[in-house]
């Protein structure tokens, strides 16, 4: 019997923890977000072939993902930030879930957040960019 | 306690077991009714192809026997059309493919290139058995093809679909568009004499479909609204002349595929249901009806503002966007301005001239100012669809040398030389966070902004069609013609009646051999879609422009060449320009008469006056924002020329 109340008390602590980890209620404005992004400069991992990359595509990539973080903040992070010990981390994602176009239609919750109307290519390129080139936060999602 | 649990888990096990086999056969009529339609359709397709392998040669007799077996086939396939297109679209055109041309824009234009790929399927095959010399290896290729791509359906992912409710009612929203836009106007049916009998099968085939879903998903079944509707919409049908010509296209959308389009998407609400697939891409699930402009998404007209909601933000943009649009600042010669071509009094087009002036203001451009009212319905932008936004169609406006002749670093200071544009764009750019500093795409994006409100109006057969309205008898006539005998229809779908078919994410290009001028004295010798993406089928194709608003958007056709309605109208009529003795070879309109009667054609133009939409313009600026810089205060409200 002991051992069965072990269990339960088992699950019942791995909920407690979990629960911790949880969603953010954050929902940011799009001045907000503009202000979260500046107060936080990233650095970004390279891609594969950046070292075949000149100085102007490095700078071009590193304004995507600096582009991408303040699109994530203002139309991502209220759903997919995690609240952990009080602050907001952004978890990090696999790249089948940062699969292109494919993100618009294959959640639910994305239907009206993602559509074209709200998020353009070159937008959703720069959080697809930010997302898989940021450093990673070791939560995943 | 130990026996006690492990007999608990063990009858747990059990049960879920029972449980687990209970809910994979819960959808099995409807299952059934797919894969036991599928079957007798594959049969079918391989003993047409014994038939052709007996014959040694391809005689007219057993050339007539083939056919017969393929027409049998296609109404096998009319039921399985339901699912085919919606699961598989690719798949679906091998097995009944459309012309060679609509081949290379098989793309996703957001995101893909276009590329070149063959046709296959009955309908290539059908047309092929009217050439002569026929080749039996290419004959049996065309329909290998369509057997090759039969086995798609066969596959687990498929049989996962029909398994989920949400995909049913998807397919079914893609099949009532399709009856609104393409099963009753011969568009994948070459045979005029098969349209209305296999319209018939169709709908029977469904109505099976139908019942098998209802017993399959109880909690989520099609309303007895639905089916009432559906029973009578069969009835209409049923009572209706097989001849192609007499059918009524009017009464059918108005009063049958259009109410249940709407009760489909209530269900679709209803039951919560949401789309991972593309053929969903830009449809809006709120629109109640086909001859709504809510039905799919269009552009977005907001360019980098695009997230901003904030009223009284989207009033400054708009009021930006309109002096933008008068303001000659966005020429290289501060003279010339949107409106120079774009006259918003004239629909937003110009209709004095064939095609507007060049920069230099000597010669002509080469082609026509089309309207830019429901410009944001098209998917690809130019009338060789150059451009997949508006914004950078405005951008390439007002930097190419025949046009606008600017540069966007010159033409953005000018701007900003002027305070209240400065102070206005200053303003918005908290709106636009990724941006530092005031950009040219905060500029066009107000232009396009601006523009764009003009196209949210709807017309009297808007009206009509969602019953809030009657039209007169003429009127319906034209649109019966227009779905049959002129086959128009079968280029301009509904609702924006352009060349952007149902599910509403690619514009379709036609060669119709339109003339260098009215004597038709050559073929115009603008290349079109082939300037863009180089394939033989692509020369001198365009992309199929609106016929909303056409009343009043003369002149006609790429090149401006036909000044009046009547002469497009003689100019289909007569074959296109095959028919007027040019030699277009990959002509994509039957060069044979359409046989239409003076009174015929006068009900066509009837009908596309009722698509006149009820536009209220605006009347230009009173004045244009001072700049710091004197020369720039001369220039006129709208340019000089």
């Amino acid at each position: 019997m002991k051992k069965y109340v072990l269990v339960f008390f088992s699950i019942i602590s791995i909920i407690l923890i979990n629960c911790k980890v949880k969603k953010s209620k954050i929902n940011l404005s799009i001045v907000e977000s503009n202000k979260v992004a500046n107060a936080n400069p990233t650095i970004y991992d390279m891609p594969e072939d950046s070292l075949t990359m000149t100085d102007d595509k490095k700078k071009e990539f590193k304004e995507s993902c600096d582009r991408g973080i303040i699109i994530y903040n203002t139309i991502c992070a209220s759903c997919h930030n995690k609240l952990i010990d009080g602050k907001q981390v952004v978890p990090d994602f696999s790249l089948p879930q940062l699969m292109d176009y494919e993100i618009r239609i294959q959640y639910p919750s994305h239907e009206d957040r993602l559509k074209e109307n709200n998020l353009t290519i070159q937008e959703l390129d720069d959080v697809v960019n930010y997302l898989r080139y940021k450093k990673k936060s070791g939560v995943h999602f | 306690m130990k026996k006690r649990l492990v007999s608990l888990s063990l009858s747990l096990l059990v049960f879920s077991i029972i449980f687990s086999f209970t809910k994979t056969n819960e959808h099995q009529t409807y299952v059934l009714n797919f894969k036991n339609k599928l079957a007798l359709f594959e049969q079918n397709e391989h003993e047409l192809i014994d038939l052709i392998n007996q014959q040694n040669q391809l005689t007219n007799s057993n050339i007539k026997i083939i056919k017969d077996k393929i027409l049998l086939i296609r109404k096998n396939f009319k039921g399985l059309d339901f699912w085919f297109r919606y699961l598989a679209p690719l798949a679906q055109k091998k097995i009944n493919g459309p012309l060679p041309v609509e081949w290379e824009t098989e793309v996703f234009e957001k995101y893909e290139k276009p590329y070149k790929r063959e046709g296959a399927g009955f309908t290539l095959a059908l047309q092929y058995l009217e050439e002569e010399n026929i080749d039996k290896t290419h004959l049996l290729d065309l329909l290998n093809q369509s057997i090759e791509a039969t086995q798609i359906y066969k596959q687990d992912s498929i049989t996962k679909e029909l398994n989920s409710f949400p995909t049913f009612y998807l397919s079914n929203r893609l099949y009532l568009l399709n009856l609104a836009c393409i099963y009753t106007t011969g568009f994948d049916c070459p045979d005029k004499s098969s349209i209305i009998p296999e319209l018939k099968i169709m709908l029977a085939d469904v109505n099976e479909i139908y019942t098998s879903f209802n017993q399959s998903f109880p909690n989520n079944s099609l309303s007895n609204l639905y089916l009432n509707t559906y029973n009578d919409c069969i009835q209409f049908v049923n009572n209706q002349p097989n001849n192609f010509e007499q059918f009524d296209h009017f009464t059918f959308i108005r009063d049958h595929i259009n109410p249940l389009f709407k009760i489909n998407q209530e269900h679709i609400i209803k039951n919560k249901v949401y789309s991972k697939s593309l053929m969903d891409y830009s449809l809006n699930k709120n629109a109640n009806s086909i001859f709504s402009k809510q039905l799919y998404n269009g552009q977005n007209t907001k360019g980098i503002y695009l997230r901003v909601i904030d009223e009284n933000a989207l009033t400054e943009i708009n009021k930006l966007g309109k002096l933008l649009f008068y303001d000659p600042i966005l020429s290289g010669n501060n003279e010339r301005s949107c409106a120079s071509c774009h006259k918003p009094t004239q629909f937003f087009t110009d209709t004095t001239i064939s095609t507007a002036i060049q920069f230099n203001n000597q010669n002509a451009l080469e082609r026509n100012t089309p309207t830019l009212i429901n410009a944001p319905y098209n998917h690809l932008i130019m009338a060789d669809g150059k451009h997949i936004d508006l914004q950078l169609q405005t951008k390439g406006v007002i930097t190419s040398n025949l046009e606008m002749n600017a540069n966007q670093d010159s033409v953005l200071s000018k701007i900003l030389s002027c305070k209240e544009y400065d102070e206005t764009l200053q303003k918005l750019l908290k709106y636009t966070p990724t941006e530092k500093t005031v950009k040219f795409d905060h500029i066009i994006s107000a232009i396009t902004y601006y523009y764009s409100q003009f196209s949210n109006y709807d017309a009297p057969f808007d009206a009509a069609m969602n019953k809030q309205t009657d039209i007169g008898e003429k009127v319906k006539n034209g649109y019966n013609l227009f779905m049959g005998k002129a086959a128009c229809a079968t280029c301009h779908f509904a609702p924006q009646f352009n060349g952007v078919k149902p599910p509403y994410i690619g514009s379709e290009f036609e060669v119709i051999g339109v003339p260098e001028n009215n004597a038709y004295t050559s073929i115009s010798n603008d290349l079109g879609r082939y300037l863009i993406n180089p394939a033989k089928e692509t020369k001198n194709a365009f992309r199929t422009g609106t016929i909303r608003n056409a009343a009043f958007t003369k002149p006609y056709m790429h090149n401006g060449v036909f000044s009046t309605l009547e002469q497009v109208i003689d100019f289909y009529n007569t074959g296109g320009g095959n028919g007027n003795g040019l030699h277009v070879n990959n002509q994509t309109l039957p060069s044979d008469s359409l046989l239409l009667t003076e009174n015929e054609k006068e009900n066509l133009i009837l009908f596309i006056n009722s698509l006149t939409e009820k536009v209220i313009f605006e009347p230009a600026p009173k004045k244009l924002p001072k700049s710091n810089l004197k020369y720039l205060n001369k220039r006129k409200i709208g340019g000089s020329y």
